[in-house]
């Protein structure tokens, strides 16, 4: 049975204004509930391409297509309720209550000038209760860990519904088991058929993840495949441009 | 109320002076929310962003140009309080000194400056027996001058701009995520930002026409109402014209009673902001969430 494309990108060209390509001709695409992991070195264009996936940024040339349609003919709204990007930092002025932050997520779903109704508070509060952190929905985000910050964050792109996420650098700055725990909520995600685009730094995420991989070197695909395959010590020393050893340490996945 | 020249006082002085009052609180603590929310600032208001100093230069213009109607005046009080918005804004993208909040108070400060200059350079031409004094005193605020004509001049902007604020208290919340967020849940930011700054912008610079520039009111009294029942715009919004209404009549009455001459309105608001502003950021209650 053919996998069905939900996200894909043509030829992908984007460069700031005056500057060199940050991404030079990429090309991928994602199935339908499957998981792709995109590594590669800093400043090899890891969050420009999930910018331009997330609809955020419009590539020089190439086009984004979401569920066969340019994601550019998508209504801002629209596309909200289809992908939801997770940045991977996020300042907040001010010290909202969790489930007030998580209902934020269910904006898609709502008319520009409503108010959350009964509906998009149990969206909310389920979103909360699936990663375990139903007893937080009253606590203050500027009391939480970085990690309880993350699952928060990662609760309301499930409130916003939608079926892609698309996740920057999830595990970046987080303790093992704060790591740990992020990793087993994406894999329950992903188990539950939600599409998964992340990119990381964390070679053990994607393999305890599975799925596809790509690696970005300087603007361009370096490599594709099963994640299965990234113990490939040669690809990864190319991309890199370091050497790298294949050892058995103690791992939080 | 039987006695003729009881009743005329109370309808013609005090009645529009207490709704002008409470219309001037509204604008204030309203704009000052909601600006302090779509910048992700809880340290600015109107004021802060050059926007008071604008209108004030705007009306001080058009004294000395002669106009009389306070309709024209406040039309270019409106006008250049918009043009100081937009040079802040425009100013705070392109300083390259300091994060976003730090920059955006830097850009207010400079457009303030200039605006105050502006103003400086009205008060030096104007004629200094009539027009001079009519400045000077409308600088630091007043209800005194508060009528219907003048109420009836402001009140359509400014109602019409509160019930804009009103209509996105909900959506302020998300115009204070990062862009990036409220992209991905398919907010415009560049473009609601847009709407409420200057909705709140025509408010405090129709106001500020007709009452002087009255400071504090809307940097205070959000962060007051915030410290009390949470961030969330639904809440803060409303409290936060409650709050200035309270804020300006508790003032005014001070102004009216502390002396046996009236002093100006913007004396006692920067006095009473002033000081409440030390005392919320010595107990930390200004947080900064993450």
């Amino acid at each position: 049975m053919s996998e069905e494309i939900c996200l894909s990108a043509r030829g992908i060209v984007f460069a700031w204004s005056g500057g060199q390509p940050v991404l030079d001709g990429i090309s991928l695409e994602i199935a339908r509930g499957k998981t792709l992991a995109i590594l590669g070195p800093n400043g090899a264009g890891k969050t420009t391409l999930l910018s331009i996936l997330s609809g955020r940024l419009s590539p020089r040339a190439g086009a984004v297509e979401l569920d066969g349609r340019p994601l550019a003919l998508y209504s801002a709204r629209e596309r909200a309720r289809h992908i939801a990007f997770l940045p991977q930092l996020e300042k907040l002025a001010f010290n909202y209550r969790v489930l007030d932050f998580v209902l934020m997520g269910r904006t898609p779903h709502m008319e520009p000038l409503a108010l959350p109704g009964l509906e998009d508070r149990a969206a909310a509060e389920a979103a909360l209760a699936s990663l375990g952190m139903a007893s937080f929905e009253t606590r203050n985000i500027g009391e939480l860990s970085g990690g309880e910050f993350q699952l928060v964050r990662l609760a309301r792109c499930l409130a916003q519904g939608a079926s892609i996420l698309i996740l920057d650098e999830p595990v970046s700055m987080l303790d093992p088991a704060h790591a740990r725990h992020i990793a087993d909520a994406l894999l329950s995600l992903a188990k539950a058929g939600k599409t998964i685009l992340y990119s990381t730094h964390d070679i053990g995420l994607g393999l305890f993840l599975g799925g596809q991989a790509l690696v970005l070197a300087n603007g361009k695909v370096q490599w594709s495949g099963p994640t299965t395959h990234l113990h490939n010590t040669d690809m990864l020393s190319q991309a890199y441009g370091i050497s790298f050893l294949l050892k058995e340490l103690p791992s939080a996945y | 109320m039987s006695d003729p020249l009881a009743r005329q006082i109370v309808v013609n002085s005090r009645l529009p002076r207490i709704l002008g009052a409470v219309l001037l609180g509204f604008v204030l603590g309203g704009a000052g929310a909601s600006l302090q929310s779509v910048f992700a600032n809880p340290l600015i208001d109107a004021g802060f962003l050059g926007v008071s100093q604008g209108a004030a230069f705007g009306a001080a213009f058009s004294l000395v140009l002669g106009f009389q109607a306070y309709s024209l005046i406040a039309m270019l009080a409106f006008g250049m309080a918009l043009v100081a918005l937009s040079l802040s804004l425009w100013l705070a993208e392109r300083f390259r000194y300091g994060g976003q909040i730090l920059r955006l108070i830097l850009a207010g400060l400079a457009v303030s400056a200039f605006f105050s200059s502006l103003l400086s350079m009205m008060k030096y031409v104007a004629d200094p027996l009539n027009q001079l004094p009519t400045i000077v005193f409308w600088t630091m605020g007043s209800l005194v001058p508060m009528n219907w004509e003048r109420l009836e001049s402001a009140a359509p902007v400014a109602l019409v701009s509160l019930a804009v604020l009103y209509a996105m208290r909900w959506r302020i919340n998300l115009l204070s995520l990062d862009d990036a967020v409220a992209h991905s849940l398919g907010v415009r930011p560049a473009l609601e930002r847009r709407i409420v700054s200057v909705a709140a912008a025509a408010a405090v610079g129709v106001m500020t026409a007709v009452c002087g520039v009255v400071g504090w009111v809307g940097l205070v009294v959000p962060q007051i109402v915030r410290a009390i029942d949470g961030p969330d715009g639904c809440s803060v919004l409303p409290h936060s014209m409650l709050g200035g209404a309270i804020f300006v009549l508790v003032s005014d009455t001070f102004a009216r009673s502390l002396f046996s001459g009236e002093i100006p309105l913007g004396i006692v608001t920067s006095l009473f902001g002033a000081l409440s502003f030390v005392i919320l950021l010595t107990m930390r209650r200004v947080e900064l969430a993450r």
